[in-house]
């Protein structure tokens, strides 16, 4: 046959492919081993009638996966169960289908490849073993080794036994016990010979005369049949090999056990030992003072612009970081806001993060030496929900997004009500100074830079944005700052920006206190997986090469 | 509309365009092969055997917020959910699925009742999970489904960063196979150092292509292939004129 | 008969939303501001639905008596204080702050460090689970960059600042770049196939 039809489109394709060419729908089913099985955690009790079983769309390798016996409810043909055929003969093939087997959901499918795998003949030994000549069952796509051994023909089958065929006079007594009844010769004395004698009527007692009652009259013991098949053995063996695998089936398989200590524990716990202990160490001592960072250009241009700042400016300021990367993204921002506090900025709290207003008022709490109270200094808007559509909500219209305060008070200023001081004269974006974001993750600075930027480039708008992000988001926000025009005016990155900034303004107490220990970290860190890499790669090359070599000598 | 909204609006019709185009062309010409990937052949792999063996697979969608740019991966975590839940659903134990916000949770349970549906299985609400609300909270949630629910494969597909870490660590950890894939920079990095089978780039948005969601997966890769090939060449041509001092 | 009017809603939603962003007409700007206040408020909504559902899931767990039910009571109690004492005393109150500060920021904290080792591990091993180049280039310039980042002991190596402040202004953002550009290129593919009807993540 040329060509075979995807069933799921329905085109021909070449029959060497394997998948669709129209739909990549794979076009020869695949076939998994057997593993091991565990009880069924819920069973459905019935699947409703009609339902499709091979839903629209859905590919080939997925319908393969789905192993046929464990649809509840399917109503499968007798001789399709795996562990026998009706009569009880033996087993066959789990994926011996016949058309009448097919079920319903993979006869739906479009296509003719049932067809054509019900025209491939059924192996001889299988012949034989289910006594199926009329109807030959469908070839499996993979069969397993010992099913594709060349199986030996009746005719060898025959000649193989008549080879192992014992005279019945030399049976040995305890086998002799194990004779059934009706394999015992039967012995019709033949008519005419000296020993029929006559038993009845009035011949009776003459030897060689015509018997006055038939034979098939006479009472006898019926004869019986053996019930033992006539196989051999190899083909017990793959039966024993094969009900073995069956009743495995249903058998409890218990469950693996967890490694105990393994060298990789040992490597986790020893990095992790020297990782902390030398940050601790470092803390503890206070041995590793080391001088602070130079600032760079980014860093001087968010010092130029807090120190342009009018007095009282207002400024938004998003805490947009998880309590996770808190210890970094305070000691990026404390140099920072302490400056804009400095300058005695009122500061607009906003979060995109649901943990955001809260990690706001830590880090204001923290901020000792400036007196900046709730609704006066300050107000701490809450959360912007709703992700990136949210922001641009906040973006465009502030007051509609975020009403009230984090303690549902009105904060914007209004006909009713004056508003609260830090946000009096601010009715969007543009009537900010400043925009500060806070942030630790790559997407949430790209999403407050491109919903920001429309209103920021309106003419005449003086505000400026500014990041301070974490050193995992400086290859992202780079390229807006070197933007010609800026789309980010300047931007602080990680602890080692928040120190630069510390140093630029001689403030800033937790960068210099986090400085130290965590360029010690760092270098332990380097040096942790240069030599580790290089004694773990070592140590597996050397046990790598003698396996290599005794390959080699075999 | 300014120029630059103009431009988008012309991309977007052209990206439409095309991927109606192909979708219409691949009824009737054969669709080359994709190149392998053997993340997806290993999926593929790994969900036969996870069916055959009993062992649930467990699909973590991420902390990706579905009114955000995130929202496209989460959706295709959304689709290879829908790929494999009709696979696996009526298996001894059917899939179960984490994720790290509110909309995306509602959704995988919809995906997994729709293939509940669709096969005629019991669909139980609590297998579509959120785990928790910030990053490493999410990570802790989904951290006890790998290791006692005898999970046989993790799929991460979704929005991580690079918390994704420690739930790689702990699938390994389990012994059970992790395929990850994230559109988050950090998140990718991470993957590379820590995951079997990591998806980098726009790989993870060609598994619907890859698991055979469909023509259009198909068609929308490829009108993919074809306008990165443009803007390479756009760039390309910019810099060319650049260097030569004509921009 | 539902899908289909699910996916006629999605489609004209999405329709108007996009074209809203492109076409400023009032009646479209108009539309697609009220559309998206109201995927604001599902998007809150679904959260506290998530929420609920964080919170069945553990209590099946406890009062079913699945392994570990003991770390879903621990939960259960700790949602029900916390929401308790934010409930009743606000998110700013002290006990609310003191919640957060000790309990909440710590164990996020801690999850931190642990991944700082898992990262060092993943180092280590990526010699010998990967051994080709592109493994030696990754692991050489995470080296390179964690030896240029911080003080090294007040030690200034000539040119290693500006390799790396090379590093991370060029090939680290052209990589950047070019994956954010897949990325860019795989959400309106799907964003696209949503709005065709061609993935339909609603509506079973």
């Amino acid at each position: 046959m040329g060509e075979i039809r995807c069933p799921m489109c329905g085109k021909s394709n070449p029959a060497e492919s394997e998948v669709c060419q129209f739909c990549q729908a794979r076009l020869i089913p695949l076939v998994f081993s057997p593993a091991k099985s565990e009880p069924p955690e819920s069973v459905p009790d019935e699947i409703p009638a009609g339902i499709d079983a091979a839903p629209t769309g859905e590919s080939d390798w997925l319908l393969d996966l789905r192993p046929d016996e464990s649809i509840p409810g399917e109503e499968l043909p007798v001789d399709f169960v795996v562990g026998g055929s009706e009569d009880g003969n033996a087993p066959l093939d789990e994926t011996h289908t016949s058309a009448d087997d097919v079920p319903d959901w993979l006869a739906r499918l479009p296509g003719e490849w049932t067809k054509e795998a019900e025209a491939e003949p059924l192996s001889d030994w299988l012949k034989m073993e289910t006594g199926e000549t009329e109807q030959p069952p469908s070839k499996p796509a993979e069969v397993t080794d010992w099913l594709s051994q060349p199986l030996p023909d009746e005719g060898q089958v025959e000649n193989t036994e008549s080879e192992f065929e014992l005279a019945p006079g030399e049976f040995p007594s305890w086998l002799e016990v194990f004779r059934p009844v009706g394999d015992e010769p039967q012995t019709v004395p033949a008519r005419g010979t000296p020993e029929s004698i006559e038993s009845s009527g009035p011949l009776a007692g003459l030897s060689g005369v015509l018997s006055a009652e038939p034979d098939h009259a006479r009472p006898r013991k019926s004869p019986t049949y053996s019930l033992k098949l006539r196989v051999s053995a190899n083909q017990r063996t793959h039966a024993d090999l094969l009900q073995g695998l069956i009743e495995s089936e249903g058998r409890a398989q218990p469950l693996p056990q967890r490694r105990g200590i393994s060298s990789q524990h040992v490597l986790r716990w020893a990095i992790a030992c020297v990782l902390w202990g030398a940050v601790l160490w470092s803390v503890i001592t206070g041995k590793q003072e080391a001088p602070l960072p130079a600032y760079t250009e980014e860093t001087a241009e968010v010092n130029r612009l807090i120190s342009q700042l009018p007095g009282e400016a207002r400024v938004l300021l998003a805490f947009d970081y998880e309590p996770g990367l808190s210890a970094e993204m305070e000691a990026a921002a404390t140099a920072v806001v302490d400056h804009l506090m400095l300058r005695g900025a009122y500061l607009t709290l906003v979060s995109t993060s649901p943990t955001g207003p809260i990690l706001a008022e830590r880090f204001l709490k923290n901020q000792t030496g400036h007196h900046y109270t709730s609704e006066v200094n300050y107000v701490n808007l809450g959360y912007i929900p709703g992700g990136a559509i949210g922001l641009l909500g906040f973006v465009e219209n502030p007051q509609r997004m975020l009403p009230y305060t984090l303690d549902m008070v009105a904060a914007w200023e209004s006909e009713a009500q004056p508003g609260l001081r830090a946000l009096q004269g601010v009715q969007r974006m543009n009537d900010f100074e400043m925009l500060m974001v806070i942030v630790d993750d790559p997407d949430l600075a790209r999403a407050w830079v491109e919903q920001v930027q429309p209103q920021l480039n309106e003419p005449d708008t003086l505000t400026s944005l500014v990041m301070v992000t974490s050193a995992q988001v400086e290859a992202v926000m780079r390229p807006y700052f070197e933007a010609n025009p800026r789309q980010v005016h300047g931007f602080v990155f990680g602890l080692r920006g928040g120190a630069a900034y510390a140093q630029l303004t001689g403030r800033g107490e937790l960068p210099r206190t986090y400085w130290g220990p965590y360029g010690f970290g760092l270098v332990v860190a380097a040096l942790l997986i240069l030599i580790g890499g290089l004694v773990l790669s070592s140590v597996s090359l050397l046990a790598r090469s003698p396996q290599v070599k005794g390959e080699a000598n075999q | 509309m300014n120029q630059l909204e103009l431009f988008g609006l012309i991309f977007v019709v052209v990206f439409f365009g095309l991927m109606l185009a192909l979708a219409i062309l691949s009824r009737t010409r054969p669709v080359r092969q994709f190149r392998e990937i053997p993340a997806f052949t290993r999926l593929r792999h790994t969900i036969g055997l996870a069916v055959e063996a009993g062992n649930r697979l467990h699909l973590s969608i991420g902390r990706g917020k579905l009114t955000g740019p995130q929202s496209a991966v989460a959706f295709v975590g959304l689709t290879v959910l829908d790929r494999i839940a009709r696979s696996t659903m009526v298996s001894d134990r059917p899939p179960v699925v984490t994720s790290g916000e509110g909309a995306i949770t509602v959704l995988s349970q919809d995906s997994l009742r729709g293939a509940a549906r669709a096969i005629g299985a019991q669909f139980d609400p609590l297998r579509g999970r959120l785990t928790g609300l910030t990053p490493f909270s999410y990570v802790a949630g989904a951290l006890p489904v790998i290791y006692d629910e005898d999970v046989g494969a993790n799929l991460f597909i979704g929005s991580f960063g690079s918390e994704l870490a420690l739930l790689n660590e702990a699938g390994e950890r389990a012994g059970s196979l992790t395929l990850a894939g994230t559109d988050n920079l950090s998140g990718q990095a991470v993957l590379y150092a820590t995951a079997e089978e990591p998806l980098i780039g726009e790989e993870t948005y060609a598994s619907g292509a890859y698991l055979g969601a469909g023509a259009m997966h198909i068609a929308s890769l490829r009108t993919q292939d074809i306008l990165r090939w443009v803007i390479i060449s756009l760039i390309l041509l910019g810099a060319l004129l650049k260097l030569v001092g004509v921009l | 008969m539902k899908a289909p009017f699910y996916v006629a809603i999605a489609m004209a939603i999405g329709l108007i939303v996009l074209l809203g962003y492109f076409l400023h007409l009032d009646i479209l700007v108009n539309l697609r501001i009220v559309l998206l206040e109201w995927a604001v408020i599902l998007s809150a909504v679904a959260l506290l639905v998530g929420t609920a559902n964080l919170f069945y899931v553990h209590w099946r767990k406890f009062t079913t008596a699945q392994p570990n039910g003991f770390y879903s009571a621990v939960l259960i109690i700790s949602f029900v204080i916390t929401l308790v004492v934010v409930g009743w005393f606000g998110p700013t109150h002290a006990y609310s702050m003191w919640i957060f500060n000790n309990i909440q920021v710590p164990i996020e904290g801690s999850l931190m460090a642990l991944l700082t080792v898992l990262l060092a591990f993943a180092g280590v091993r990526l010699f010998r689970r990967k051994p080709n180049l592109i493994s030696i280039l990754f692991i050489g310039t995470a080296i390179l960059i964690l030896f240029a980042t911080g003080p090294l002991f007040g030690i200034n190596l000539p040119g290693l600042s500006e390799l790396r402040a090379w590093i991370a202004q060029v090939p680290a953002v052209a990589g950047a770049r070019g994956i954010l550009l897949g990325v860019a290129l795989g959400t309106i593919a799907t964003g696209l196939r949503v709005l065709m009807g061609a993935d339909r993540p609603y509506g079973g």
